[in-house]
Protein backbone atom coordinates (compact mmCIF):
# COMPACT_ATOMS: atom_id res chain seq x y z
CA UNK A 1 0.00 0.00 0.00
CA UNK A 2 1.54 3.26 -1.11
CA UNK A 3 1.59 6.35 1.01
CA UNK A 4 1.95 10.00 0.01
CA UNK A 5 3.66 12.64 2.13
CA UNK A 6 2.81 16.28 1.47
CA UNK A 7 4.37 19.58 2.45
CA UNK A 8 2.71 22.95 1.81
CA UNK A 9 3.34 26.60 2.48
CA UNK A 10 0.18 28.00 4.07
CA UNK A 11 -0.08 31.42 5.69
CA UNK A 12 3.67 31.72 6.23
CA UNK A 13 3.75 28.33 7.93
CA UNK A 14 4.64 24.87 6.73
CA UNK A 15 2.03 22.14 6.90
CA UNK A 16 2.96 18.47 6.65
CA UNK A 17 0.22 16.04 5.68
CA UNK A 18 0.21 12.28 5.69
CA UNK A 19 -3.07 10.32 5.58
CA UNK A 20 -5.17 11.97 8.31
CA UNK A 21 -2.26 13.55 10.14
CA UNK A 22 -1.58 17.27 9.82
CA UNK A 23 1.31 19.03 11.47
CA UNK A 24 1.97 22.77 11.22
CA UNK A 25 5.34 24.29 12.00
CA UNK A 26 6.89 27.73 11.67
CA UNK A 27 9.29 28.56 8.87
CA UNK A 28 12.16 28.72 11.36
CA UNK A 29 11.32 25.23 12.61
CA UNK A 30 11.13 24.10 8.99
CA UNK A 31 14.64 25.45 8.34
CA UNK A 32 15.97 23.28 11.15
CA UNK A 33 14.90 20.19 9.20
CA UNK A 34 17.34 21.15 6.46
CA UNK A 35 20.98 20.10 6.90
CA UNK A 36 22.82 23.22 8.09
CA UNK A 37 25.35 23.13 5.23
CA UNK A 38 22.54 23.19 2.65
CA UNK A 39 20.33 25.96 4.01
CA UNK A 40 21.83 28.81 2.02
CA UNK A 41 22.40 26.72 -1.08
CA UNK A 42 19.01 25.31 -1.94
CA UNK A 43 15.64 26.64 -3.08
CA UNK A 44 12.32 26.07 -1.31
CA UNK A 45 11.36 23.02 -3.37
CA UNK A 46 14.57 21.23 -2.45
CA UNK A 47 14.12 22.20 1.19
CA UNK A 48 10.65 20.69 1.10
CA UNK A 49 11.96 17.46 -0.39
CA UNK A 50 14.72 17.20 2.20
CA UNK A 51 12.28 18.10 5.00
CA UNK A 52 9.76 15.45 3.91
CA UNK A 53 12.46 12.81 3.97
CA UNK A 54 13.49 13.83 7.47
CA UNK A 55 10.05 14.54 8.93
CA UNK A 56 8.64 11.17 7.85
CA UNK A 57 11.88 9.16 8.03
CA UNK A 58 11.38 8.10 4.41
CA UNK A 59 14.70 6.28 4.26
CA UNK A 60 13.35 3.84 6.84
CA UNK A 61 10.02 3.66 5.03
CA UNK A 62 11.82 2.57 1.88
CA UNK A 63 13.50 -0.25 3.79
CA UNK A 64 10.07 -1.40 5.02
CA UNK A 65 9.11 -1.93 1.37
CA UNK A 66 12.24 -3.98 0.84
CA UNK A 67 13.87 -1.19 -1.15
CA UNK A 68 17.48 -0.08 -0.89
CA UNK A 69 17.48 3.73 -0.33
CA UNK A 70 20.81 3.90 -2.17
CA UNK A 71 19.32 2.22 -5.24
CA UNK A 72 15.81 3.63 -5.49
CA UNK A 73 14.88 5.38 -8.74
CA UNK A 74 13.46 8.87 -8.44
CA UNK A 75 10.98 10.73 -10.65
CA UNK A 76 10.47 14.41 -9.87
CA UNK A 77 7.74 16.48 -11.49
CA UNK A 78 8.59 20.18 -11.72
CA UNK A 79 7.27 22.69 -14.28
CA UNK A 80 8.78 25.94 -13.04
CA UNK A 81 12.42 26.61 -12.30
CA UNK A 82 13.30 27.74 -8.79
CA UNK A 83 12.69 31.44 -9.30
CA UNK A 84 12.24 31.94 -5.56
CA UNK A 85 16.01 31.51 -5.23
CA UNK A 86 16.72 34.54 -7.46
CA UNK A 87 13.57 36.62 -7.05
CA UNK A 88 15.25 39.18 -4.80
CA UNK A 89 18.52 39.11 -6.76
CA UNK A 90 16.83 39.96 -10.05
CA UNK A 91 16.51 43.61 -11.00
CA UNK A 92 15.42 45.49 -14.08
CA UNK A 93 19.01 46.79 -14.04
CA UNK A 94 21.23 44.07 -15.53
CA UNK A 95 24.29 45.29 -13.64
CA UNK A 96 22.50 45.05 -10.29
CA UNK A 97 21.29 41.54 -11.16
CA UNK A 98 24.85 40.44 -11.97
CA UNK A 99 26.16 41.84 -8.70
CA UNK A 100 23.47 39.96 -6.78
CA UNK A 101 24.12 36.52 -8.29
CA UNK A 102 25.63 34.23 -5.67
CA UNK A 103 27.68 31.04 -5.87
CA UNK A 104 24.65 28.77 -5.66
CA UNK A 105 22.40 30.11 -8.43
CA UNK A 106 23.87 27.73 -11.04
CA UNK A 107 22.74 24.70 -9.09
CA UNK A 108 19.70 26.06 -7.22
CA UNK A 109 17.77 27.71 -10.05
CA UNK A 110 17.26 24.72 -12.30
CA UNK A 111 14.57 22.07 -11.73
CA UNK A 112 17.04 19.18 -11.31
CA UNK A 113 18.21 20.80 -8.07
CA UNK A 114 15.67 18.64 -6.25
CA UNK A 115 16.82 15.28 -7.64
CA UNK A 116 20.46 16.29 -7.23
CA UNK A 117 20.32 17.25 -3.57
CA UNK A 118 18.06 14.31 -2.67
CA UNK A 119 20.31 11.73 -4.32
CA UNK A 120 23.45 13.28 -2.83
CA UNK A 121 22.01 13.62 0.69
CA UNK A 122 20.89 9.99 0.79
CA UNK A 123 23.67 8.43 -1.29
CA UNK A 124 21.16 7.27 -3.88
CA UNK A 125 22.90 6.16 -7.09
CA UNK A 126 19.82 5.05 -8.98
CA UNK A 127 18.43 6.68 -12.10
CA UNK A 128 16.71 10.00 -11.43
CA UNK A 129 14.74 12.18 -13.82
CA UNK A 130 12.87 15.46 -13.63
CA UNK A 131 9.82 15.94 -15.83
CA UNK A 132 7.71 18.94 -16.75
CA UNK A 133 4.45 17.69 -18.16
CA UNK A 134 0.70 17.85 -17.72
CA UNK A 135 0.27 14.59 -19.62
CA UNK A 136 -0.93 12.00 -17.11
CA UNK A 137 -0.47 9.13 -19.55
CA UNK A 138 3.20 10.05 -19.90
CA UNK A 139 3.59 10.24 -16.13
CA UNK A 140 1.79 6.94 -15.62
CA UNK A 141 3.88 5.18 -18.26
CA UNK A 142 7.07 6.66 -16.78
CA UNK A 143 6.19 5.36 -13.33
CA UNK A 144 5.39 1.94 -14.77
CA UNK A 145 8.60 1.84 -16.80
CA UNK A 146 10.67 2.67 -13.72
CA UNK A 147 8.86 -0.03 -11.72
CA UNK A 148 9.62 -2.50 -14.52
CA UNK A 149 13.38 -2.02 -14.15
CA UNK A 150 15.47 -4.92 -12.91
CA UNK A 151 15.76 -5.50 -9.14
CA UNK A 152 13.53 -2.57 -8.21
CA UNK A 153 11.37 -2.95 -5.08
CA UNK A 154 10.03 0.59 -5.06
CA UNK A 155 10.45 4.00 -6.67
CA UNK A 156 9.97 7.51 -5.35
CA UNK A 157 7.65 9.93 -7.13
CA UNK A 158 7.89 13.58 -6.22
CA UNK A 159 6.07 16.73 -7.27
CA UNK A 160 7.47 20.06 -6.18
CA UNK A 161 6.74 23.66 -7.10
CA UNK A 162 7.50 27.03 -5.61
CA UNK A 163 6.90 30.37 -7.23
CA UNK A 164 7.37 33.85 -5.78
CA UNK A 165 4.71 36.54 -6.01
CA UNK A 166 7.24 39.02 -7.38
CA UNK A 167 10.47 38.83 -9.37
CA UNK A 168 12.61 41.94 -9.72
CA UNK A 169 9.84 43.89 -7.99
CA UNK A 170 7.42 42.90 -10.76
CA UNK A 171 4.27 41.18 -9.57
CA UNK A 172 3.86 37.87 -11.41
CA UNK A 173 1.14 36.22 -9.33
CA UNK A 174 -2.20 37.80 -8.43
CA UNK A 175 -2.22 35.90 -5.18
CA UNK A 176 0.58 35.10 -2.75
CA UNK A 177 3.65 33.02 -3.48
CA UNK A 178 2.96 29.30 -3.55
CA UNK A 179 5.04 26.32 -2.54
CA UNK A 180 4.09 22.68 -2.31
CA UNK A 181 5.66 19.28 -2.48
CA UNK A 182 4.66 15.64 -2.37
CA UNK A 183 6.61 12.41 -2.19
CA UNK A 184 5.17 8.94 -2.66
CA UNK A 185 6.96 5.65 -2.26
CA UNK A 186 5.49 3.38 -4.93
CA UNK A 187 6.19 -0.34 -4.40
CA UNK A 188 6.87 -2.49 -7.46
CA UNK A 189 3.60 -4.40 -7.05
CA UNK A 190 1.44 -1.29 -7.27
CA UNK A 191 -1.38 -1.74 -9.77
CA UNK A 192 -2.45 0.60 -12.57
CA UNK A 193 -5.43 2.05 -10.71
CA UNK A 194 -3.36 2.85 -7.64
CA UNK A 195 -0.80 4.62 -9.83
CA UNK A 196 -3.60 6.76 -11.26
CA UNK A 197 -4.78 7.63 -7.75
CA UNK A 198 -1.26 8.69 -6.80
CA UNK A 199 -0.84 10.79 -9.93
CA UNK A 200 -4.23 12.46 -9.39
CA UNK A 201 -3.15 13.40 -5.89
CA UNK A 202 0.15 14.84 -7.11
CA UNK A 203 -1.36 16.71 -10.04
CA UNK A 204 -4.18 17.93 -7.82
CA UNK A 205 -1.66 20.02 -5.91
CA UNK A 206 -1.57 22.42 -8.87
CA UNK A 207 -5.27 23.33 -8.36
CA UNK B 1 14.84 -4.61 -26.25
CA UNK B 2 13.15 -1.54 -27.71
CA UNK B 3 14.85 0.01 -30.73
CA UNK B 4 14.37 3.57 -31.94
CA UNK B 5 15.21 4.12 -35.61
CA UNK B 6 16.38 7.65 -36.46
CA UNK B 7 14.60 8.69 -39.65
CA UNK B 8 16.08 12.18 -39.75
CA UNK B 9 18.21 14.51 -37.67
CA UNK B 10 18.74 18.25 -37.44
CA UNK B 11 21.02 20.60 -35.53
CA UNK B 12 22.04 24.20 -35.08
CA UNK B 13 25.26 25.25 -33.42
CA UNK B 14 27.92 27.97 -33.57
CA UNK B 15 29.49 25.88 -36.32
CA UNK B 16 26.51 26.14 -38.65
CA UNK B 17 22.81 26.88 -38.98
CA UNK B 18 21.96 23.34 -40.05
CA UNK B 19 23.33 19.82 -39.66
CA UNK B 20 25.05 19.71 -43.05
CA UNK B 21 26.81 23.03 -42.46
CA UNK B 22 27.99 21.87 -39.03
CA UNK B 23 29.18 18.58 -40.52
CA UNK B 24 31.14 20.29 -43.29
CA UNK B 25 32.83 22.58 -40.79
CA UNK B 26 33.73 19.59 -38.60
CA UNK B 27 35.42 18.00 -41.62
CA UNK B 28 37.32 21.26 -42.13
CA UNK B 29 38.50 21.13 -38.47
CA UNK B 30 36.81 24.44 -37.69
CA UNK B 31 36.40 25.64 -34.12
CA UNK B 32 34.11 28.54 -33.27
CA UNK B 33 34.52 30.88 -30.31
CA UNK B 34 34.18 34.55 -29.51
CA UNK B 35 33.27 36.78 -26.62
CA UNK B 36 30.27 38.25 -24.89
CA UNK B 37 30.46 41.56 -23.02
CA UNK B 38 28.31 42.16 -19.97
CA UNK B 39 27.79 45.29 -17.86
CA UNK B 40 30.55 46.03 -15.39
CA UNK B 41 33.37 45.53 -17.93
CA UNK B 42 32.85 41.78 -17.84
CA UNK B 43 33.76 39.80 -20.91
CA UNK B 44 33.54 36.02 -21.28
CA UNK B 45 34.41 33.48 -23.91
CA UNK B 46 31.32 32.28 -25.71
CA UNK B 47 30.28 30.47 -28.88
CA UNK B 48 27.15 31.81 -30.53
CA UNK B 49 24.98 30.28 -33.23
CA UNK B 50 24.10 33.81 -34.33
CA UNK B 51 27.25 35.91 -34.15
CA UNK B 52 27.08 38.90 -31.84
CA UNK B 53 23.54 38.13 -30.69
CA UNK B 54 24.25 37.58 -27.00
CA UNK B 55 25.57 41.14 -26.70
CA UNK B 56 21.98 42.33 -26.88
CA UNK B 57 19.44 40.37 -24.85
CA UNK B 58 16.62 41.87 -26.90
CA UNK B 59 18.10 40.32 -30.06
CA UNK B 60 19.01 37.11 -28.31
CA UNK B 61 15.70 36.42 -26.51
CA UNK B 62 13.63 35.17 -29.49
CA UNK B 63 16.33 32.77 -30.74
CA UNK B 64 15.17 29.97 -28.43
CA UNK B 65 11.75 29.91 -30.09
CA UNK B 66 13.05 30.63 -33.62
CA UNK B 67 15.54 27.77 -33.51
CA UNK B 68 12.99 25.29 -32.16
CA UNK B 69 10.85 26.10 -35.22
CA UNK B 70 13.88 25.77 -37.50
CA UNK B 71 14.74 22.35 -36.07
CA UNK B 72 11.15 21.17 -36.46
CA UNK B 73 11.12 22.25 -40.10
CA UNK B 74 14.52 20.72 -40.79
CA UNK B 75 13.18 17.30 -39.77
CA UNK B 76 10.83 17.45 -42.81
CA UNK B 77 7.92 15.86 -40.96
CA UNK B 78 4.96 14.97 -43.15
CA UNK B 79 2.48 13.78 -40.51
CA UNK B 80 1.81 14.70 -36.90
CA UNK B 81 3.93 12.70 -34.50
CA UNK B 82 2.69 10.63 -31.58
CA UNK B 83 4.96 12.21 -28.98
CA UNK B 84 7.40 15.00 -28.33
CA UNK B 85 10.26 14.54 -25.90
CA UNK B 86 11.74 17.97 -25.34
CA UNK B 87 14.84 18.64 -23.27
CA UNK B 88 16.55 21.77 -22.05
CA UNK B 89 18.63 23.18 -19.24
CA UNK B 90 17.49 26.78 -19.07
CA UNK B 91 14.54 26.90 -21.51
CA UNK B 92 13.37 30.42 -22.32
CA UNK B 93 15.50 32.05 -19.60
CA UNK B 94 16.83 34.70 -22.01
CA UNK B 95 13.31 35.73 -23.00
CA UNK B 96 12.25 36.06 -19.37
CA UNK B 97 15.38 38.03 -18.51
CA UNK B 98 14.81 40.32 -21.48
CA UNK B 99 11.28 41.05 -20.27
CA UNK B 100 12.55 41.75 -16.75
CA UNK B 101 15.30 44.10 -17.97
CA UNK B 102 12.93 45.90 -20.33
CA UNK B 103 10.17 46.04 -17.68
CA UNK B 104 7.66 44.12 -19.78
CA UNK B 105 4.82 42.34 -18.00
CA UNK B 106 5.25 38.65 -17.27
CA UNK B 107 2.74 35.99 -16.27
CA UNK B 108 3.13 32.56 -14.72
CA UNK B 109 2.55 30.69 -17.99
CA UNK B 110 5.72 32.17 -19.44
CA UNK B 111 7.74 30.38 -16.75
CA UNK B 112 6.10 27.00 -17.41
CA UNK B 113 8.40 24.52 -19.21
CA UNK B 114 5.34 22.66 -20.58
CA UNK B 115 4.28 25.66 -22.68
CA UNK B 116 6.94 24.86 -25.29
CA UNK B 117 4.41 22.33 -26.57
CA UNK B 118 2.50 25.19 -28.24
CA UNK B 119 5.33 25.77 -30.73
CA UNK B 120 4.98 22.19 -31.97
CA UNK B 121 1.22 22.66 -32.33
CA UNK B 122 1.74 25.88 -34.28
CA UNK B 123 4.14 24.12 -36.64
CA UNK B 124 1.49 21.40 -37.23
CA UNK B 125 3.75 18.49 -36.26
CA UNK B 126 1.63 17.81 -33.15
CA UNK B 127 -2.06 17.79 -32.35
CA UNK B 128 -4.17 17.49 -29.22
CA UNK B 129 -3.47 13.74 -29.05
CA UNK B 130 0.32 14.13 -29.21
CA UNK B 131 2.04 13.31 -25.93
CA UNK B 132 4.39 16.01 -24.66
CA UNK B 133 6.99 15.95 -21.94
CA UNK B 134 9.87 18.27 -21.16
CA UNK B 135 12.98 16.96 -19.42
CA UNK B 136 14.62 19.99 -17.76
CA UNK B 137 17.57 18.21 -16.19
CA UNK B 138 20.37 20.31 -17.65
CA UNK B 139 23.36 19.03 -19.56
CA UNK B 140 22.19 15.41 -19.54
CA UNK B 141 18.60 16.22 -20.50
CA UNK B 142 18.80 15.27 -24.17
CA UNK B 143 20.05 11.77 -23.51
CA UNK B 144 17.51 11.38 -20.72
CA UNK B 145 14.77 12.41 -23.16
CA UNK B 146 15.92 9.66 -25.54
CA UNK B 147 16.03 7.16 -22.69
CA UNK B 148 12.54 8.18 -21.64
CA UNK B 149 11.28 7.81 -25.20
CA UNK B 150 12.85 4.38 -25.42
CA UNK B 151 11.06 3.24 -22.27
CA UNK B 152 7.67 4.74 -23.19
CA UNK B 153 7.14 3.93 -26.88
CA UNK B 154 5.68 0.49 -26.23
CA UNK B 155 3.58 1.56 -23.24
CA UNK B 156 2.04 4.51 -25.10
CA UNK B 157 1.92 2.85 -28.51
CA UNK B 158 4.17 5.55 -29.96
CA UNK B 159 5.18 4.98 -33.59
CA UNK B 160 6.83 8.32 -34.32
CA UNK B 161 8.25 11.01 -32.07
CA UNK B 162 10.41 14.09 -32.08
CA UNK B 163 13.21 14.15 -29.53
CA UNK B 164 14.77 17.59 -29.23
CA UNK B 165 17.17 19.30 -26.87
CA UNK B 166 18.03 22.95 -27.19
CA UNK B 167 19.48 25.78 -25.14
CA UNK B 168 19.95 29.39 -26.09
CA UNK B 169 21.15 30.30 -22.63
CA UNK B 170 23.84 32.90 -23.21
CA UNK B 171 22.02 35.30 -20.90
CA UNK B 172 23.50 37.64 -18.27
CA UNK B 173 22.14 35.59 -15.35
CA UNK B 174 23.48 32.33 -16.76
CA UNK B 175 26.93 33.78 -17.56
CA UNK B 176 27.28 35.21 -14.07
CA UNK B 177 25.95 32.07 -12.36
CA UNK B 178 28.52 29.91 -14.19
CA UNK B 179 31.23 32.50 -13.61
CA UNK B 180 30.59 32.40 -9.87
CA UNK B 181 31.46 28.69 -9.80
CA UNK B 182 34.44 29.12 -12.15
CA UNK B 183 32.77 27.03 -14.86
CA UNK B 184 33.43 29.54 -17.64
CA UNK B 185 36.50 31.51 -18.68
CA UNK B 186 36.99 35.27 -18.78
CA UNK B 187 37.92 36.45 -22.27
CA UNK B 188 41.60 36.80 -23.21
CA UNK B 189 42.37 38.24 -26.64
CA UNK B 190 45.73 36.49 -27.03
CA UNK B 191 44.30 32.96 -27.21
CA UNK B 192 45.27 31.37 -30.55
CA UNK B 193 42.89 28.39 -30.50
CA UNK B 194 39.60 27.51 -28.88
CA UNK B 195 39.29 27.72 -25.09
CA UNK B 196 37.23 24.53 -25.35
CA UNK B 197 39.98 21.92 -25.14
CA UNK B 198 38.65 18.44 -24.41
CA UNK B 199 41.35 15.85 -23.84
CA UNK B 200 44.13 18.44 -23.92
CA UNK B 201 46.44 18.70 -20.93
CA UNK B 202 45.80 22.43 -20.67
CA UNK B 203 41.99 22.16 -20.70
CA UNK B 204 40.47 24.64 -18.28
CA UNK B 205 36.69 24.45 -18.32
CA UNK B 206 33.86 24.59 -20.75
CA UNK B 207 33.18 27.13 -23.47
CA UNK B 208 29.64 28.40 -22.90
CA UNK B 209 27.71 28.04 -26.18
CA UNK B 210 24.20 27.76 -27.55
CA UNK B 211 22.48 25.47 -29.98
CA UNK B 212 20.41 22.34 -30.18
CA UNK B 213 19.45 19.31 -32.14
CA UNK B 214 16.54 17.02 -32.87
CA UNK B 215 15.83 13.58 -34.20
CA UNK B 216 12.72 12.11 -35.74
CA UNK B 217 12.37 8.55 -34.52
CA UNK B 218 10.19 5.67 -35.53
CA UNK B 219 9.65 2.25 -34.04
CA UNK B 220 9.12 0.79 -37.51
CA UNK B 221 12.21 -0.89 -38.92
CA UNK B 222 13.88 1.38 -41.47
CA UNK B 223 17.36 1.28 -42.95
CA UNK B 224 18.75 4.02 -40.74
CA UNK B 225 21.02 4.21 -37.67
CA UNK B 226 19.18 3.20 -34.53
CA UNK B 227 19.30 3.60 -30.77
CA UNK B 228 19.53 0.23 -29.06
CA UNK B 229 20.78 0.87 -25.54
CA UNK B 230 20.38 3.39 -22.73
CA UNK B 231 21.65 3.63 -19.19
CA UNK B 232 21.40 6.35 -16.55
CA UNK B 233 22.58 6.67 -12.95
CA UNK B 234 23.03 9.31 -10.28
CA UNK B 235 26.48 9.80 -8.84
CA UNK B 236 25.30 10.88 -5.35
CA UNK B 237 28.62 12.71 -5.25
CA UNK B 238 28.35 16.46 -5.84
CA UNK B 239 26.03 18.92 -7.61
CA UNK B 240 28.75 20.13 -9.99
CA UNK B 241 31.83 17.95 -9.50
CA UNK B 242 32.43 14.53 -11.01
CA UNK B 243 34.32 11.78 -9.22
CA UNK B 244 37.40 11.31 -11.41
CA UNK B 245 37.41 7.55 -10.94
CA UNK B 246 34.58 7.57 -13.48
CA UNK B 247 32.61 4.96 -11.59
CA UNK B 248 29.19 6.55 -12.23
CA UNK B 249 29.89 7.05 -15.92
CA UNK B 250 31.09 3.46 -16.06
CA UNK B 251 27.85 2.28 -14.44
CA UNK B 252 25.73 4.17 -16.98
CA UNK B 253 27.79 2.61 -19.80
CA UNK B 254 27.32 -0.88 -18.37
CA UNK B 255 23.55 -0.48 -18.19
CA UNK B 256 23.40 0.89 -21.75
CA UNK B 257 25.53 -1.97 -23.07
CA UNK B 258 23.39 -4.55 -21.29
CA UNK B 259 20.27 -2.92 -22.72
CA UNK B 260 21.67 -3.24 -26.24
CA UNK B 261 23.03 -6.76 -25.73
CA UNK B 262 26.60 -5.63 -26.45
CA UNK B 263 29.76 -5.53 -24.39
CA UNK B 264 32.53 -2.95 -24.24
CA UNK B 265 34.71 -4.68 -26.82
CA UNK B 266 31.87 -4.42 -29.36
CA UNK B 267 32.03 -0.61 -29.40
CA UNK B 268 33.56 0.79 -32.60
CA UNK B 269 33.38 4.52 -31.87
CA UNK B 270 32.83 6.75 -28.87
CA UNK B 271 31.37 10.25 -28.85
CA UNK B 272 32.01 11.66 -25.40
CA UNK B 273 30.42 14.40 -23.32
CA UNK B 274 33.97 15.82 -23.12
CA UNK B 275 33.10 19.17 -21.60
CA UNK B 276 36.78 20.09 -21.38
CA UNK B 277 36.96 20.29 -17.61
CA UNK B 278 39.83 18.47 -15.95
CA UNK B 279 37.45 16.29 -13.92
CA UNK B 280 35.00 15.33 -16.67
CA UNK B 281 37.57 14.19 -19.20
CA UNK B 282 39.55 12.22 -16.64
CA UNK B 283 36.38 10.55 -15.36
CA UNK B 284 35.28 9.59 -18.87
CA UNK B 285 38.73 8.25 -19.72
CA UNK B 286 38.82 6.11 -16.57
CA UNK B 287 35.32 4.79 -17.25
CA UNK B 288 36.32 3.81 -20.79
CA UNK B 289 39.41 2.01 -19.51
CA UNK B 290 37.23 -0.11 -17.23
CA UNK B 291 34.58 -0.83 -19.83
CA UNK B 292 36.70 -1.28 -22.95
CA UNK B 293 40.29 -1.73 -21.81
CA UNK B 294 43.66 -0.33 -22.89
CA UNK B 295 42.96 -0.14 -26.63
CA UNK B 296 40.22 2.38 -27.21
CA UNK B 297 38.42 2.90 -30.51
CA UNK B 298 38.53 6.35 -32.10
CA UNK B 299 36.90 9.07 -30.03
CA UNK B 300 35.13 12.28 -31.04
CA UNK B 301 34.51 15.23 -28.73
CA UNK B 302 32.60 17.93 -30.60
CA UNK B 303 32.58 20.49 -27.79
CA UNK B 304 36.13 21.19 -28.97
CA UNK B 305 34.56 22.54 -32.17
CA UNK B 306 31.64 24.57 -30.88
CA UNK B 307 31.63 24.63 -27.11
CA UNK B 308 29.00 23.43 -24.68
CA UNK B 309 25.38 24.32 -25.39
CA UNK B 310 24.21 22.85 -22.05
CA UNK B 311 21.24 20.50 -22.64
CA UNK B 312 21.29 21.45 -26.31
CA UNK B 313 24.72 19.88 -26.71
CA UNK B 314 23.32 16.36 -26.28
CA UNK B 315 21.18 16.38 -29.38
CA UNK B 316 23.72 18.27 -31.49
CA UNK B 317 26.10 15.41 -30.72
CA UNK B 318 23.45 12.73 -31.32
CA UNK B 319 22.64 14.32 -34.71
CA UNK B 320 26.36 14.35 -35.57
CA UNK B 321 26.74 10.75 -34.38
CA UNK B 322 23.86 9.79 -36.69
CA UNK B 323 25.73 11.59 -39.46
CA UNK B 324 28.95 9.67 -38.72
CA UNK B 325 27.09 6.35 -38.90
CA UNK B 326 25.39 7.32 -42.16
CA UNK B 327 28.43 8.84 -43.89
CA UNK B 328 30.91 6.23 -42.59
CA UNK B 329 33.28 9.04 -41.73
CA UNK B 330 34.93 10.27 -38.54
CA UNK B 331 35.82 13.98 -38.57
CA UNK B 332 39.35 15.07 -37.66
CA UNK B 333 40.04 16.86 -34.38
CA UNK B 334 39.72 20.67 -34.41
CA UNK B 335 42.65 22.75 -35.59
CA UNK B 336 44.85 23.96 -32.76
CA UNK B 337 44.00 21.33 -30.17
CA UNK B 338 46.94 19.08 -29.23
CA UNK B 339 44.78 16.23 -27.79
CA UNK B 340 47.68 15.28 -25.55
CA UNK B 341 46.07 14.35 -22.23
CA UNK B 342 46.08 10.57 -22.71
CA UNK B 343 48.14 8.39 -25.01
CA UNK B 344 45.13 6.25 -25.87
CA UNK B 345 43.15 9.23 -27.17
CA UNK B 346 44.78 10.43 -30.35
CA UNK B 347 44.64 13.52 -32.50
CA UNK B 348 43.32 13.04 -36.04
CA UNK B 349 44.72 15.35 -38.71
CA UNK B 350 42.44 13.96 -41.41
CA UNK B 351 38.93 12.64 -41.78
CA UNK B 352 39.01 8.86 -41.38
CA UNK B 353 36.77 6.15 -42.74
CA UNK B 354 34.45 4.58 -40.20
CA UNK B 355 34.17 0.87 -40.85
CA UNK B 356 32.43 -0.07 -37.61
CA UNK B 357 28.78 -0.48 -36.73
CA UNK B 358 28.41 0.63 -33.10
CA UNK B 359 28.75 3.92 -31.26
CA UNK B 360 28.74 4.77 -27.55
CA UNK B 361 27.57 8.26 -26.55
CA UNK B 362 27.86 9.77 -23.07
CA UNK B 363 26.54 12.83 -21.25
CA UNK B 364 26.76 14.19 -17.71
CA UNK B 365 25.03 17.04 -15.97
CA UNK B 366 24.79 19.15 -12.84
CA UNK B 367 22.96 17.31 -10.05
CA UNK B 368 25.26 14.34 -10.58
CA UNK B 369 23.45 12.64 -13.43
CA UNK B 370 25.19 10.47 -16.03
CA UNK B 371 23.72 8.81 -19.11
CA UNK B 372 25.06 6.60 -21.88
CA UNK B 373 23.54 5.59 -25.16
CA UNK B 374 24.29 2.94 -27.77
CA UNK B 375 23.72 3.65 -31.45
CA UNK B 376 24.10 1.04 -34.19
CA UNK B 377 24.01 0.95 -37.98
Amino acid sequence: MQSTYICMLENEKIVFKHQNQHKTISLSEFEKLIPRRQRQKVPMTTKMALALFKQFALEKELVKYGANPQKTPLIVCNRYANWDFVSDAMSSDVGITLNNVNNYVATAWFPASIQGFLTIEYGNKAEAITLATTDKKVLSATVQSFLDKKDIQAIILGTFECFPKTIANQQILKNDSFAFGALTIIPSNTNFNSIQTILNLHQGLYQ
Amino acid sequence: MTTLFIKNAAAVSPLGENLNAIWQNLLLREAEFGQTHLPGNKSYFSAESKKGSSQDINTYAPLFYDKIRNLINALEITETVDAIFFATAVGNLADIENKIYSKQNLNLDEFDFTKVRELFLEEHVANSETHFVCVPTGCCAGLQAIGLAKSLVDKLNIKTAIIMSIDFGLSPLAFEAFNKINATSEYKDDLKSSPSRPFCQDRGGFLFADGGGAILITTDTVNQPKITGYGCVSSAYHMTDIATDGSSIRDSMQIALADSGLNGKDIDHINLHASGTQQNDEAEFNALREIIGEDLPEITAFKGNHGHALGGANMIEIALSWKMLKENLIPPTPTGLPIDAYEAIIKREETTTFTGKTLLKTASGFSGIHASLIMEK
